[in-house]
């Protein structure tokens, strides 16, 4: 209940803050409208966006628009394109319904479906890149701990080091390059492309999974390179702790000291670097995207910005707000289910 | 018998322990005594096998006579440890895993070296450990709790039930008892002692208590600095006529009798009524109930307890680090102040976490008369080096810095501190029992000597009841935030 009227605040304030950093851009009806309307033309569109409105006014519209719980006239056009129950009040209407986030000014979609399919894409994305940097991530970092001051750690600390160094706009590139193009005869993969594909006939999408491979990998290095190292520093600090050496004494054998008493003592950490990591992969990988080609949030978002396709933009921020506050709050919840002191402690 | 025959353990750099040879008998309680860095620990964990790789261990013998224990494998060292060897850690918060039920942990320790045994078979035999191991009646709910649900001496008495699962030949306690209030330390120890001697376990004891060390052990081993002293039994050590110089030094460093009341002229701290709860959720819980102390000049106020019965929170009170629900306190018949300086300063338990590790010591000093008269730290240095003359720290420590020091000179510069802006009362909070006894001796000393000379108030917050008896003028018992006699 609490985290609700915090989301709830949350949300308010950024809505405020994109709302009046967006007055900035340049104004929408020249963009929308084109070199050869005529005043006319411009009029109705400005008015049919509300653009003509004060500005308060006009923020005070985006958020009814917004709101699961709003009013509207009965007249308004927009009601055409909200989907939930309207409870008629005279001559409005109250309204149930999911947050309507208008339409894109350049293409006419509405933002929710936009916003909607390029999640799937941004989504398998970044769910590939996650499998790949926590499946090579956590047993490198604990091979390291393990094998601590040997060469084998050495190797494998420096190597992340340079993964977490490299910028990810720089990796994908090299990788896009050196795999889909200079030995794209061996791997036979493109340097570009997204999950789904036109056919050549332009008549049906094809699945495409192999598309997935570069960009997966490309993104997959911070995060697979981060894990590493925290696997590995968080392991060797509980491997030097009394329960670790007291599962020694009992006569634990190695394999169990570090399964039943190390590892899951060593996750908590982890399971924080991991939700953050997600969700950020989740609100869009901007660079990894657009080098790819990949459809997806980012991409969306950066063509929006290039458009100043303001609807689309705003869409993206709040709904990548939405994204980091739900995975923070589960990595909370994972959490006080993983440790068992924090059990209880909420109430 | 358990032997060792010139057992060196070092580093490549440095020699940590040398020992030309001692003996445990089996069935008897060996002591082995010695301050904080004298290589106890590491003969313990030689002993189980499970010295660091990185450390290097030489010896001629360690073993029985029957087998010898230098050349085993890690296997067998895994074959030995929990069923011939078991082991106590000094810390029983940090010995059990925090994310495991006490109850697996002990199952886990009796099946790892009898996986046939059934399960219910196997948890009747736990529970049978740990009602002998001074959990009576509560051995099915602490089987069903995690660690951190338990009291320090419940949890210890854990780890003692698991190092006792297989009555080992061999049970090895690293200071089992240190981390614990001297009320449950008692106790705790002679169950173990208890339990070594009902199952024919020889118990080797490392411990720095020599109050309770006589009481309870049939022999003795001395390490000072990595070195071997003596060895031998109890009276043989500590009752032969030439015993050595330090044995006897730290039997005289014992906090011992205790201080007449004082004259009670000059009344400094009233406190009167003082109640105190804290807020956990919708939960109110109650610190400190209704109390009432009066401290007169040149007086110790010794306010003793357990962990957890508010000692600790009367100090923040007083020292205006936390603010009282009801009642009041009376600084020189005056309400004691909220803001500002009251002439009321602290020493921490840690001295170590209570200075700023960046700052040289005559500054840490001068800054606080910078900061009560204004100027710079550099004016101050005369004061400084005064303040340090006080608390008998060499002129050579002027500008080192916290981990240049050792822990008693670290204490004496918290003291210092506290002391530079001329504090009518002192309030000292487990102030020297993070202290090894030679060291901590000292520090009392230096207290009463500082007391005399100017007519201070301590209030001396502490769990030890011999130090508690050698420094109150009055004591007062805590239990559950109340006022309870104590005898």
């Amino acid at each position: 209940m609490k985290s609700l009227g915090f989301f709830l605040a949350v949300m308010m304030g950024l809505l405020a803050i994109v709302f009046s950093l967006f007055q900035a851009l340049p104004s929408a009806d020249q963009l929308l409208t084109g070199q050869r309307s005529d005043a006319a033309t411009t009029q109705a569109i400005v008015a049919d966006l509300g653009l003509d409105q004060p500005l308060p006014t006009q923020f005070l519209l985006y958020a009814n628009d917004l709101s699961p719980i709003s009013v509207y006239s009965n007249q308004a056009d927009k009601t055409a394109y909200l989907s939930g129950i309207a409870i008629p009040m005279g001559s409005v209407s109250l309204w149930l319904k999911w947050p309507y986030l208008r339409k894109s000014f350049v293409n006419q979609q509405p933002v929710a479906r936009l916003l909607l399919e390029a999640l799937l894409g941004t989504a398998v994305l970044a769910l590939s890149a996650m499998v790949i940097a926590l499946l090579l991530g956590v047993p490198m970092g604990v091979l390291a701990a393990l094998k601590k001051g040997t060469w084998i750690d050495h190797a494998l600390t420096a190597g992340s080091a340079l993964g977490i160094s490299v910028p990810s706009f720089f990796s994908a590139m090299v990788i896009s390059w050196l795999f889909g193009f200079v030995y794209s005869q061996q791997t036979g993969l493109s340097m570009t492309g997204s999950l789904y594909e036109l056919d050549s006939l332009g008549e049906s999408l094809h699945l495409r999974l192999d598309h997935l491979i570069l960009p997966a990998i490309a993104l997959g290095v911070r995060p697979l390179a981060v894990f590493v190292q925290l696997t590995r520093n968080t392991l060797v600090d509980v491997l030097s702790q009394d329960y670790v050496r007291l599962a020694r004494a009992k006569g634990l054998t190695e394999a169990q000291v570090v399964w039943r008493h190390a590892l899951p003592n060593a996750l908590n950490p982890l399971v924080t670097s991991i939700g953050g990591w997600f969700s950020s992969l989740l609100a869009g990988s901007f660079f990894t995207e657009y080098i790819f080609q990949w459809k997806g949030l980012g991409k969306v978002t950066i063509d929006a910005l290039q458009q100043s396709d303001l609807p689309v933009i705003m869409g993206a921020v709040l709904f990548t707000a939405c994204v980091f506050f739900l995975m923070h709050s589960l990595t909370e919840r994972l959490y006080v289910w993983m440790d068992p002191r924090l059990r209880g402690q909420d109430k | 018998m358990l032997r060792v025959r010139d057992l060196h353990i070092s580093t490549p750099s440095k020699t940590l322990l040398r020992l030309p040879a001692i003996d445990f008998q089996p069935g008897r309680v060996h002591a082995i005594i010695g301050e904080s860095g004298s290589g106890k620990s590491l003969l313990l964990l030689a002993l189980m096998g499970l010295l660091a790789p990185e450390l290097k261990l030489e010896a001629t013998a360690m073993g029985t006579s029957s087998e010898d224990w230098l050349n085993l494998e890690w296997r067998q060292w895994q074959q030995k440890r929990g069923k011939e060897l078991g082991m106590v850690f000094q810390e029983p918060m940090t010995a059990l895993n925090p994310q495991m039920k006490c109850g697996k942990q002990l199952l886990e320790a009796y099946r790892v070296h009898q996986p046939e045994t059934s399960l219910e078979a196997a948890r009747e035999h736990c529970m049978a450990k740990l009602e002998r191991a001074g959990l009576a009646g509560l051995a099915p709910r602490v089987m069903d709790s995690y660690p951190h649900e338990l009291s320090g001496g419940q949890r210890q008495r854990v780890v003692i039930a698991m190092a006792c699962m297989h009555d080992p030949a061999w049970v090895l306690a690293d200071e089992p008892t240190t981390a614990l209030d001297s009320f449950s330390r008692q106790a705790v120890m002679s169950d173990l002692q208890r339990m070594c001697q009902e199952q024919g376990s020889g118990l080797i004891w490392v411990s720095h208590e020599l109050d309770i060390v006589p009481q309870l052990a049939d022999d003795i081993s001395v390490l000072r600095k990595g070195e071997l002293l003596v060895t031998g039994s109890v009276q043989e050590v500590l009752n032969s006529p030439d015993p050595h110089s330090y044995v006897q030094e730290l039997l005289a460093a014992l906090p011992k009798g205790s201080m007449k009341p004082s004259r009670k002229e000059e009344l400094v701290l009233d406190i009167q009524n003082l109640s105190k709860s804290y807020r956990k959720g919708t939960q109110v819980l109650p610190v400190l109930k209704n109390l009432s102390i009066q401290v007169y000049r040149g007086e110790t106020l010794v306010i003793l307890g357990k962990s957890g019965s508010g000692k600790s929170t009367i100090a923040k009170i007083l020292t205006g680090l936390e603010s009282l629900d009801s009642g009041r306190i009376d600084y020189k018949g005056k309400p004691l102040p909220t803001k500002g300086p009251t002439g009321i300063q602290m020493v921490f338990q840690d001295p170590y976490a209570s200075l700023n590790p960046q700052v040289d010591n005559w500054y840490a000093l001068a800054e606080i008369l910078a900061l009560h008269h204004g100027g710079k730290a550099g004016d101050y240095r005369r004061q400084a080096k005064e303040a340090m003359r006080q608390v008998q720290l060499p002129e050579s420590l002027w500008s080192a810095r916290p981990s240049q020091m050792s822990g008693g000179q670290r204490q004496r510069l918290c003291i210092a501190r506290a002391l530079m802006s001329e504090p009518e009362v002192l309030v000292l909070d487990e102030a020297v029992a993070a202290l090894d006894p030679l060291v901590q001796a000292s520090v009392l000393d230096l207290l009463k000597a500082l007391q005399q000379r100017t007519g201070m108030v301590y209030v001396f917050i502490t769990h030890d009841q011999a130090v508690a008896r050698s420094m109150g003028h009055s004591i007062v018992y805590l239990e559950e935030g109340e006022v309870r006699p104590y005898s």
